[in-house]
């Protein structure tokens, strides 16, 4: 008899719910793709029944659930944070104590309640793993390696906010901990909502606006915020940081040494924010090459797993493995909170015996992370008959080829096919596609497609076999975890930026896959292999066949603010909405010139909040 | 609990003690040691 056990992560951001059955996940998904509420904090009810579906299961099937953090430790951190900030932290204290009160400190109990609300079955028992454990869990378990060392980095959960931990089989040690309110991802989330972006969610846009600018104030971070051991340890200097007193990241103290108030979210982008950008980004790539130095002297591994948001720095990682500390680094594609479920369940799953049955296999547990859930094509005709949506089915390859060919000619792609990804990334299942080598690319998706700001570069998804023709990538990046430098041999010689600067740089074809190659010449990798998502590997053969590349755009299929699409009808809304040319759903492929009118009655664009 | 109370409470319990905690112990261990070679904490598991 298979044994169940179900993770949840919820309450904070990004809540969601992960099976696993023996020891490897089998479902897993957002709340947020279900209520199409970007970043979902809700109990994930919706991703329950989904992961509990996609097996044929009833709660009564499972034998344990595990939530992702410890809430009667974190509730202690609170307490402690509330001590510490006094008497500064009043407006915090009125705002968060009455639901720690009531419902977050026994949430185990209010989640025992929204699971018997669900009529799934019978209850079973629910315990918590720390935060720190869930993330390190999730990177660890899933992973190739027999063992390896493990390093977490995030903002918070309980007190841990950076964790270095050793595993070994179905075994994870704790090793040493840096503790709130010393955070490097909240000294980056300090950037990011000074830069006027949203904080747990505008990150990665600080992150792809760093190359634009000159770490100028580097010196100062390190002087002032950010006392770093050589070791990677780390303390911040509270006196600029606001998050202990609880209602914004920072204050006056950041606005002085940074020369003036924050930019308002919107505003337009100046100097300084690409370069604070570029300085907290230098910065922490600093503190994560120490950490991860710190991880192999500790464990004596070869081998590296990573996870927590810090994790889905991409940049940073893309430093960890070009400079050689580990042999191999493996990233968890749900490396923020959501991850945490599946971290919870594995935890628990390996506590009750399960074992590693992929270690060996040279791959990871994750099914190329497409854990969320699938339409038949029986289920998509059915949507298209009924909507009298103009249509044609097409056999896989012919599918491929026919796409592949609309790429080449430069139409871009909705691409929806088979299970949905588990994590921030699209990977080949619900992704926006389009002809890398054009020039123009990158601007019509990024105004005309996604509605998002100019400055933000895309990314490219590759042949595995041929990644090293278009990047100094020394090991595969199967989840566009990883940035790498395109290499030498793509790039264009002779590039004159002719006094161009900021977010003008990214016109300027640096490459032979200008789309994808940002102003310093990186670019954010996905490599495909055939045993990872067919489709998406059949689709880029045939693109290869088409064009001699296999390189292409791959953005999210969702629009700025929006979730990624999960079932078919947001997937033809979006293609609707927006300038994308093609959509292949599934088995059919739909050109935007065959589809009648869309109307709506309001306009869309008011009703997605900006991410 | 009312706005008002949580005021209360705040300014007659949360601030005498986290006075008192600071002036024994800063529980959010704020200091900077330039001469520590190390801000690690052993991981009690």
């Amino acid at each position: 008899m298979s044994d169940l056990v179900l993770g949840i992560s919820a309450y904070y951001h990004d809540s969601a719910a992960a099976l696993v059955c023996d020891g490897r996940p089998v479902a897993a998904a957002q709340e947020e793709r279900f209520t199409r509420r970007r970043h979902d904090s809700a109990f994930p009810a919706h991703a329950v029944a989904y992961t509990l579906g996609e097996v044929g299961a009833t709660l009564a099937d499972v034998s344990a659930i595990a939530y992702y953090e410890d809430p009667a430790l974190k509730f202690r951190r609170v307490l402690a944070t509330y001590l510490g900030a006094a008497p500064f932290g009043l407006a915090s204290f009125r705002d968060t104590l009455p639901d720690w009160w009531t419902s977050k400190r026994r949430v185990v109990d209010v989640i025992g309640h929204e699971l018997a609300g669900l009529d799934l079955g019978r209850v079973p028992e629910i315990s918590h793993r720390r935060h720190h454990e869930s993330h390190a869990a999730s990177a660890f378990f899933v992973s190739p390696y027999e063992s390896a060392a493990v390093l977490c980095i995030d903002g918070v959960g309980e007190w841990a906010t950076t964790t270095i931990w050793h595993g070994q089989g179905t075994r994870l040690k704790p090793l040493v901990e840096i503790r709130f309110p010393h955070s490097l991802g909240l000294l980056y989330s300090a950037f990011t909502y000074f830069c006027g972006f949203k904080v747990d969610s505008g990150e990665y846009k600080l992150m792809g606006l760093a190359p634009y600018g000159e770490p100028r104030y580097a010196d100062l971070i390190r002087e002032r915020l950010i006392d770093i051991k050589e070791d990677g340890s780390f303390r911040l200097n509270m006196r600029y940081f606001e998050y202990l007193r609880g209602q914004v990241m920072t204050g006056r103290g950041f606005e002085k040494l940074f020369g003036g108030p924050r930019r308002e979210p919107e505003a337009e982008l100046t100097r300084r924010e690409f370069d604070l950008a570029a300085s907290v980004q230098l910065v922490t790539e600093e503190a994560v090459l120490k950490l991860a130095r710190t991880a192999r002297k500790l464990t004596g591994e070869s081998r590296l797993c990573l996870a927590g948001g810090v994790a889905l720095n991409c940049v940073a990682n893309g430093k960890i493995i070009a400079d050689s500390i580990f042999d191999e680094v493996w990233v968890q594609p749900a490396a923020g909170d959501a991850g945490g479920a599946l971290g919870a369940a594995l935890a628990v799953a390996m506590d009750r015996g399960a074992g590693r049955a992929h270690v060996g296999t040279g791959r990871d547990a994750m099914s190329g992370a497409l854990l969320g859930p699938a339409y038949s094509d029986d289920q998509i005709a059915a949507y298209l008959t009924a909507g009298g949506i103009p249509y044609r089915r097409l056999e896989p390859a012919a599918l491929a080829a026919e796409v592949a060919k609309a790429i080449a000619a430069g139409k871009v792609v909705g691409w929806f096919q088979g299970r949905m990804e588990f994590g921030p990334r699209a990977l080949g299942a619900r992704s926006i596609l389009g002809d890398a080598r054009d020039p123009q690319t990158q601007s019509v998706m990024n105004l005309k497609i996604k509605f998002r700001e100019s400055f933000r570069p895309f990314a490219p998804s590759v042949l595995a076999d041929d990644a090293k023709d278009f990047f100094d990538l020394p090991q595969d990046s199967p989840y566009m975890l990883v940035v790498a430098p395109v290499a030498e041999a793509a790039r264009r010689t002779g590039v004159a930026d002719s006094g161009l600067t900021g977010v003008d740089l990214l016109k300027v074809p640096r490459s032979v896959i200008p789309a994808v190659t940002h102003v310093d010449y990186s670019a954010r990798v996905q490599t495909v292999r055939h045993r990872d998502n067919p489709a998406y590997h059949q689709l880029l053969l045939a693109l290869k066949e088409e064009t001699g590349s296999s390189v292409v755009v791959n953005t999210s299929f969702n629009v700025r603010g929006e979730p990624i699409v999960n079932k078919p009808h947001e997937a033809y809304t979006c293609f609707m909405r927006t300038n994308i040319d093609l959509l292949a759903l599934g088995g059919f492929l739909l050109r935007k010139s065959d589809q009648p009118e869309w109307k709506e009655e309001l306009d869309w664009r008011t009703e997605v909040p900006l991410d | 609990m009312s706005k008002f109370l949580l005021t209360i409470a705040y300014g007659l319990l949360v601030v005498p003690a986290g006075l008192v905690t600071r002036v024994l112990r800063d529980p959010m261990h704020r200091s900077w040691s330039r001469r520590r070679k190390s801000y690690w904490q052993n991981s009690a598991g």
